[in-house]
């Protein structure tokens, strides 16, 4: 495969934002539940934003907790001893039901929203009608698929994560009592782990985005599709991870204009009410007011640009995807 | 002869969620005005973890039961009292399955951009919500009169909450020094 014109890629991407609108609807909720979603790094400046309420008096509230405790601590103590194992079981049994149904319905948004956008691309790309109408069956239509080959990814996730480090635990175990081998273990555990991460990691992201599109574009099962992906990760290698980076980075851009955007219009503006409440309260009840509302419209703006944002990515990913198959299937599309 | 459908309004079909909203209330405030009279610390907290359980299990059964009313009746209670019908555009009920997506993933699609979904209501031709949009459901008013009921039913229902929520506030004033023991204030 020829190096690709990420120029166009781009243009393309950019113009499939502005035109099919309703791919924000999709791009919103697929970014939901990524390692890598603008929405995450709002939260992080949202948490950034300092918290001005004014502190209690530290001696006064000790002497009440104190109080309490003292008083009620034998109460508590004996009526939490005497509670039934029964109803710690019901307890338990009602918030495990309680998460697996959390966790199936984010599943089942994350899925169907991800095979939307990809099909919603596909169409848009084809210059097809996209609407919420016509791209909402195809989420369903792979539903289950997705949510299977999302278990399965996390599965491999999961095992990378705990089982390397134990591994590397065990061998260090084994080899302790050597201090020339435990010192060579632990430089090259310490030097080998990060870019072994990164790499598995990288990978990962790669196979994932090939399969997803082979799941949802050429309808291949599980099985066929990570075969696939594999390959077709192997051979586009340089190609998959320039458009991770390009992803990557106007991600990254859009995350820090966010930052500067939300310290000047919300962190400033915050800041200077809390200062002149006490001079001039008319002043700073305006200031007040005036703040929420920009908090308000720089949550909507920040909520569309994620969406739109992760269009953009997708959008990359599934024109990579399509030149690949038009350079094996000598310039046709299927 | 075709006859004329009649797409239930915005604040009809808001109307309906707030009806449904008061007899989730009424059913959870319930518990509470029982609870607020007891002066007794270990029955007290007996009282309060049962009603963390209770919490708890009205969490876990509301989705399936509002899932199973929309695809057998049609609706939930708000909707049916007021004579609102949820039905695919070719008139059939929805299936359990698409009852399900309606609410947990189609409510998340109209809660997006500042409830942009639901407003989107007022746009629509036949009225749908982004949530209807995603498996061609439209709510169809079925009942002429059914926005005075509505309000007749949830004026009935507030009434009903407030002398819930009173009875509450009472017990917990009377026990008012047993609460003060409790926390040494």
């Amino acid at each position: 495969m020829k190096t690709p014109d990420y120029t166009a890629y781009i243009k393309n991407s950019f113009s499939i934002v502005i035109k099919y609108k309703w791919l924000w609807i999709f791009g919103a909720l697929a970014g939901s539940g990524s390692g890598f979603s603008l929405s995450r790094g709002f939260d992080f400046f949202n948490n950034f934003y300092p918290d001005q309420k004014p502190l209690p008096d530290p001696s006064s509230s000790t002497e009440k907790i104190a109080n309490v405790l003292g008083s009620t601590t034998s109460a508590l103590k004996d009526w939490l001893q005497s509670i039934p194992i029964s109803k710690w079981v019901i307890l338990s049994l009602l918030l495990i039901c309680l998460i697996i149904m959390g966790l199936l319905i984010a599943l089942i948004i994350i899925n169907w929203s991800r095979a939307g956008l990809i099909k919603g691309i596909d169409k848009a790309l084809s210059e097809n009608e996209v609407s919420l109408e016509t791209v909402s069956p195809e989420g369903f239509k792979y539903l289950n698929k997705m949510i299977l080959w999302s278990l399965f990814l996390f599965g491999i996730v999961l095992c990378l994560t705990t089982i390397t480090p134990l591994l590397w635990l065990l061998i260090y175990l084994i080899i302790k009592t050597i201090t020339f081998l435990n010192i060579i273990w632990i430089t090259v555990g310490l030097l080998a782990i990060i870019p072994l991460f990164f790499i598995s990691f990288l990978m990962l992201t790669i196979i994932n985005a090939y399969a997803e599109r082979l799941i949802i574009l050429k309808d291949y099962s599980i099985k066929d599709a990570l075969k696939t992906a594999v390959i077709i990760s192997r051979k586009t290698l340089l190609a998959s991870a320039l458009t991770g980076l390009i992803n990557f980075g106007f991600k990254i851009f859009i995350g820090f204009a966010g930052f500067i955007s939300l310290f000047l219009l919300i962190g400033l503006p915050a800041y200077l009410t809390y200062r002149s409440i006490q001079t001039y309260s008319a002043f700073s009840l305006f200031l007040g007011i005036l703040t929420v509302f920009a908090l308000l419209i720089f949550i909507f703006i920040s909520s569309v640009l994620g969406a739109s944002l992760n269009v953009f990515s997708y959008s990359n990913w599934n024109q990579l995807f399509r030149d690949y198959l038009k350079s094996i299937n000598g310039g046709k599309n299927d | 002869m075709t006859e004329k459908i009649n797409y239930a309004s915005f604040w009809e079909r808001l109307l309906s969620r707030v009806i449904d909203s008061t007899v989730y209330f009424m059913i959870l405030i319930t518990p509470i005005s029982r609870i607020s009279i007891i002066n007794n610390l270990p029955l007290l907290l007996n009282n309060l973890s049962n009603y963390l359980l209770l919490i708890l299990f009205f969490l876990l059964v509301i989705l399936p039961l509002e899932t199973l009313m929309v695809s057998y009746f049609g609706g939930t209670i708000g909707k049916l009292l007021m004579g609102l019908h949820i039905q695919k555009e070719n008139g059939d009920n929805l299936s359990f399955k698409e009852s399900f997506f309606r609410l947990t993933l189609g409510k998340a699609v109209s809660g997006l951009f500042f409830c942009l979904g639901y407003l989107w209501i007022f746009r629509n031709a036949k009225r749908q919500a982004w949530h209807d949009t995603i498996n061609q459901a439209v709510v169809i008013r079925k009942i002429h009169l059914g926005w005075f009921i509505g309000l007749l039913i949830l004026f009935i229902f507030i009434l009903i909450n407030f002398a819930i929520m009173y009875g509450g506030i009472s017990g917990f004033i009377s026990n008012v020094n047993f609460y003060s023991n409790i926390l040494q204030i």
